[in-house]
């Protein structure tokens, strides 16, 4: 009996391994095959016309660095397609943060990214950054009621802020194309 | 007399060999179609590869619609089965000959079975020309635009006689850089792709300049995700919001769409490079103790620690990571750039 005790315990182990395959192969790739089917089911169907009809909007105001000051034109704000395209941030991280806060001067949200005056080449051993060249580019926000002030900080100190004009709840579809340069390969 | 030593071997045996069998695992495949633009008389190969798993049956099915200059849809077909493999053998091809026609989307369906599981693989691509003028053509959509990442490719000035060379590029991106890469491309049901109309000018970092935007700029502020596709030898950039890439280049696409889909940060021994410390699921950590803390939930040890450069910023992915590198070569993302990635997906998909 001894001699089939090695056996006996390979054809057991074996068996219970087998028969639990998939629960005790992987932990870590389950949780991703959930993960990935939490992404699958709340992702929708891609919508042709969110562009010109939009579910969701943003807004764009035009702003301006002149090495020093920010400025900001208040009397264009574009409304865009599309929810607004960065994270909301409990805390924002990145160098250039943009809050924006109601009448009340409650924090309606935040988030933060690279900082639009400069660009960057990711080449380790060369210069990496060139800060403050670009003098135009945008601030976005997202459309909804309420927005009353908005706040720049970059570097951790408020370098600009600025009040909103009333909504215009309508979207701008850039349907031209007579920037120098541009040819439609459509 | 059986001895405690054939017991342990018994033991180990047991445990390992059952390990070392192949279990039958799910299917994971992926999709893809060429031309990945294609002209309404172009015939379309739809391709399917496994990754691995056990597929038992595919079937691949479709539906068209017309699309107005709205982007409104009108005429669906119901969806059609069109093609059947049982016990395939991969890749799996089939090849619609005559075309789709002008205005059309087009969305396709490879349903796959296997080891009691049935998944959907669904495409939507548009033919060209596309009629919603001056608005991001779909190549490869997967989702809504606002639950979904959105990265746009962008033909470059001196792509403008080389068109069909930029449209096979952004299928090759696709395929090979989002669809190689172990870890994005199990969330391939997480990324929108276009083609914008018009074109860009990509700068040379060292002229000073920033790059020439599209005219159309403005209806692409809703994409995480917007590079320029060229055929010159320039050193790349990025800046507001737009970043430069040579048409066959796959690990600056990975590393740059690391910067501009998930927020991460550079990882390469540079005091230049982009370091900041996420609040969530970092990639860089502003202090050792910090990282040192978080390495054990990555399965890492304080050993993995290393320091970027002569300032106070650290990392614990291997070497290989692409946020560490970018050119040519494609490696596979370590595991805090996974868990930052996941993190970004499903706050796109959940808010």
């Amino acid at each position: 009996m001894k001699k089939h005790i090695p056996l006996l315990i390979i054809i057991l182990v074996s068996g219970s391994f087998l028969t639990s395959c998939g629960q005790e192969k992987d932990k870590s790739k389950k949780e991703v095959e959930t993960a990935v089917d939490k992404i699958d089911s709340l992702k929708g169907k891609f919508n042709p016309s969110a562009t010109i009809n939009p579910s969701s909007s943003h807004w764009a105001v035009h702003a301006y660095f002149d090495g020093r000051q920010y400025t900001i034109d208040t009397s264009f704000t574009d409304i865009r397609a599309g929810k607004l395209p960065y994270i909301q941030e409990e805390k924002t991280s990145m160098p250039f943060a943009v809050k924006y806060y109601d009448a009340n001067g409650r924090l309606l949200g935040q988030y933060s990214i690279e900082n639009p005056t400069s660009f960057r080449s990711c080449e380790p051993g060369k210069e990496a950054v060139k800060p403050g060249v670009i003098s135009s580019f945008e601030i976005l926000l997202p459309a909804i009621e309420g927005i009353q002030k908005v706040q720049i900080v970059t570097g951790g100190k408020e370098v600009k802020i600025f009040s909103l004009p009333p909504l215009r709840r309508e979207v701008k579809s850039d349907n031209t194309n007579s920037k120098p340069g541009s040819t439609n390969i459509n | 007399m059986y001895s405690y030593q054939s017991l342990k071997r018994s033991i180990f045996i047991a445990f390992c060999f059952p390990l070392a069998m192949a279990c039958k695992e799910n299917p994971e495949t992926f999709a893809i179609h060429s031309p990945i633009s294609p002209s309404d008389t172009d015939p379309v190969t739809f391709t399917l590869r496994r990754i691995g798993g056990s597929v038992s049956e595919v079937k691949l099915f479709e539906s068209v619609s017309d699309v107005n200059s709205a982007g409104e849809l009108s005429g669906t077909t119901a969806e059609t089965e069109i093609q059947t493999w049982n016990s395939p053998s991969f890749p799996l091809t089939f090849t619609k000959t005559s075309g789709y026609g002008s205005n059309k989307l087009v969305t396709y369906r490879f349903q796959v079975k296997g080891n009691n599981k049935t998944y959907n693989h669904t495409v939507t691509f548009a033919t060209r020309p596309y009629p919603v003028t001056n608005q991001a053509i779909p190549v490869y959509v997967v989702g809504n635009q606002d639950k979904v990442m959105n990265l746009v490719f962008i033909p470059d000035t001196s792509m403008n006689s080389r068109m069909d060379l930029f449209f096979s590029s952004v299928g090759s991106q696709i395929d090979s850089t989002f669809h190689q890469e172990d870890w994005v491309r199990r969330f391939r049901g997480s990324y929108n792709f276009f083609i914008n109309p018009v074109t860009a000018i990509a700068r040379d970092f060292n002229s000073g300049l920033p790059h020439g935007l599209p005219s159309n700029s403005s209806n692409l502020s809703f994409a995480q995700g917007r590079v320029i596709l060229h055929f010159h030898d320039i050193r790349d950039q990025a800046g507001g919001g737009y970043f430069s890439a040579e048409y066959y280049v796959r690990g600056t696409m990975l590393h740059e769409s690391g910067h501009s889909l998930y927020r991460l940060a550079d990882e390469y021994d540079s005091n230049d490079a982009s370091h900041w410390e996420e609040s969530v699921f970092p990639n860089n950590w502003d202090n050792r103790s910090d990282a040192e803390a978080a390495a054990p939930s990555y399965s890492k040890t304080a050993a993995d620690v290393q320091k970027m450069g002569t300032r106070d910023w650290y990392r614990i992915c291997n070497n290989l990571c692409p946020m560490r590198s970018s050119g040519r070569p494609l490696n596979n993302h370590d595991e805090p750039c996974k868990m930052r990635i996941l993190y970004t997906l499903l706050q796109r998909a959940s808010n």
